[in-house]
């Protein structure tokens, strides 16, 4: 799917695996993926789970399942054991496959029953097959299946087809210009919709990608990106905070050319120092919006109006369209507020929440409901008033405010609201050491810095009329 | 307890545990950035600041970067004329 002879010349540089310091040519990657892809031999269209990393050996993986054509669950390698074993379980791939050999697999795997051990003859390739075919079916239009939530091991997934996938790379590609000299990085996980956009484009246009497993705050991250002189960087909010603490000017980079900005929203200063930051050595900043459930983009802020449209979330990418919902209708009249609704070929199948579901074809003909709220100015630009959807962005991670709820509700009445940086979570019951307990649990399950949880106690929870929680009230506390 | 009454190096440790969120009894030479849990880039940006606080001193981007270990964090403070008793 993501391969194309004529954009992608046997010898040019595919992907550099930082941890190995190794290049893999486009030549070199397509043989290791076809021979991965044999390996994924099955008589029907399977399901694979793909524990990833990021390195050159998931990403051949991921390529593999996609040749073969399978459908791809990218998944986080770093989940805990538990939320592997639940996914698991619930979901009864055909194939596991993952980059790292660990006992972590072994025993997850073994208490699933009817798993073998296969090997590959690479030496950074591991899976798992299950032996019995099952009865359900995978959709023939299925093809990559991204978390909604990468962090809980939540078993809901948006559901991607090829067609998505391409569409969405190739408009990225021709709003952010990439062609075959751009170099990114993997300063995202590539499990993460935003990481595997950074991926697809740059595979797709013949151009290059780090892949490492290193943070910003590391500095094998930054030798990596000097010695082999990346183009372009990629971050949501919480990346631009840390970038900003570093300072660009001082990292040393000479080879940079482009930033781009996604995952929520990036405050107004930020982006305009960025803006700045970048023009001056005659690079571009691009402010950009997008859902998982639109694959990864939906709107673009070209560079060049981003001065004039400071706060925007810019135009909708090629090929797709926005409107917003006012009482009941959709107009793209300015400055009238209401739900943003995007229509394009990237807008996904739908969800999934259990192996059945796999055989569903798109239910949505291709508009996405995106639970944020927005208006367009005179000229079309849009602008965010707000979110309508019970989640959060925490550290530039997208964070369910039920699930954080559901992990709690064990010890007694518990509602969490988003404020600021940090999840406000309100308790019926427990004293300051019990919430030092549970904050530590929360971080480790969602891998979230302990300090994004704040607990209160409350002697009751505000309920509405109707007897539900009274998040408002809530909210307004905070 | 008032900084004074704590030794720099307390108060180094004491900005580790707060920040990482690790046990005050734990061997503090074997905390590395990446791998000792709870030890994120979240966390790396919260200990700078944290640290920067604690010793009214200013971190440039390489002292930030550099710091991946409790002992370097130990150097960089040393450096930036924070005497830590032995």
């Amino acid at each position: 799917m993501l391969f194309d002879t004529e954009r992608q010349p046997a010898r040019s540089p595919a992907i550099y695996d930082a941890a190995l310091g190794k290049w893999c040519t486009y030549g070199e990657l397509r043989e290791l993926v076809d021979r991965l892809a044999h390996s994924l031999d099955y008589p029907q269209k399977a399901l694979t789970f793909c524990f990833t990393r990021n390195d050159l050996a998931s990403v051949a993986w991921y390529l593999a399942a996609v040749e073969a054509g399978h459908a791809v669950a990218l998944l986080d390698e770093g989940l805990t054991r538990e939320f592997k074993a639940a996914l698991i379980s619930s979901y009864a791939p055909d194939f596991i496959l993952t980059s790292v050999d660990t006992t972590d697999y072994a025993s997850a795997i073994e208490e699933q029953p009817g798993y073998d051990t296969a090997s590959t003859p690479e030496p950074r390739n591991y899976f798992w097959r299950r032996k019995a075919v099952p009865e359900q079916t995978v959709h023939a239009d299925l093809s990559v299946l991204l978390s909604t939530s990468g962090s809980t091991g939540s078993p809901k997934f948006v559901r991607l087809s090829g067609k998505n996938v391409l569409s969405n790379a190739l408009s990225i590609s021709q709003v952010l210009e990439i062609g075959a000299n751009d170099r990114a990085i993997s300063s995202l996980p590539f499990h993460y919709s935003y990481g595997l956009s950074v991926l697809n484009t740059h595979l797709l246009t013949g151009a290059s990608e780090v892949m490492t497993n290193e943070g910003l705050t590391s500095p094998a991250f930054w030798n990596a990106f000097r010695e082999v002189e990346c183009t372009s960087f990629a971050g949501v909010p919480y990346s631009y905070q840390i970038m900003k603490r570093l300072d660009v000017d001082k990292l040393n980079l000479p080879s940079l050319r482009v930033m781009t900005q996604a995952g929520g929203r990036l405050h107004k200063d930020l982006v305009a120092h960025f803006h700045q930051v970048m023009t001056a050595r005659n690079g571009r900043f691009y402010v950009m919006y997008g859902q998982t459930e639109a694959t990864a983009r939906i709107a673009i802020l070209p560079s060049q109006s981003l001065r004039e449209k400071l706060g925007s979330a810019g135009l909708a990418i090629p090929g797709g369209s926005l409107a917003v919902r006012v009482e009941g209708r959709l107009t793209t009249e300015p400055n009238q507020a209401g739900e943003l609704v995007y229509t394009g070929p990237n807008v996904m199948m739908g969800y999934a929440n259990s192996r059945e579901d796999l055989s569903l074809g798109d239910v949505l003909g291709g508009t996405l409901e995106t639970g944020d709220s927005a208006h367009f100015d005179e000229e079309g630009f849009i602008f965010f008033e707000g979110r309508m959807k019970r989640d959060a962005k925490v550290f530039g991670l997208r964070v369910n405010l039920d699930e954080v709820e559901n992990l709690l509700r064990v010890h007694g009445p518990t509602a969490v609201v988003a404020g600021g940086e940090n999840l406000q979570i309100y308790c019926e019951y427990g004293d300051p050491e019990d919430f030092a307990r549970y904050r530590q649990d929360l971080a480790a399950k969602l891998r979230v810095h302990h300090s994004a949880f704040k607990f209160h106690r409350i002697e009751q929870l505000p309920t509405t009329p109707s007897g539900k929680i009274n998040y408002p009230a809530l909210t307004a506390k905070t | 307890m008032p900084a004074n009454t704590m030794s720099n190096l307390d108060t180094l440790k004491s900005t580790f545990v707060d920040v990482i969120g690790i046990d005050p009894a734990t061997d503090f030479n074997s905390l590395v950035y990446g791998s000792t849990p709870g030890w994120d880039s979240v966390a790396h940006m919260a200990l700078v600041a944290a640290i920067e606080g604690a010793f009214d001193i200013m971190l440039p981007t390489d002292d930030v970067i550099d710091m991946s270990s409790f002992a370097k964090a130990k150097e960089i403070v040393a450096k930036h004329g924070v005497a830590l008793d032995a």
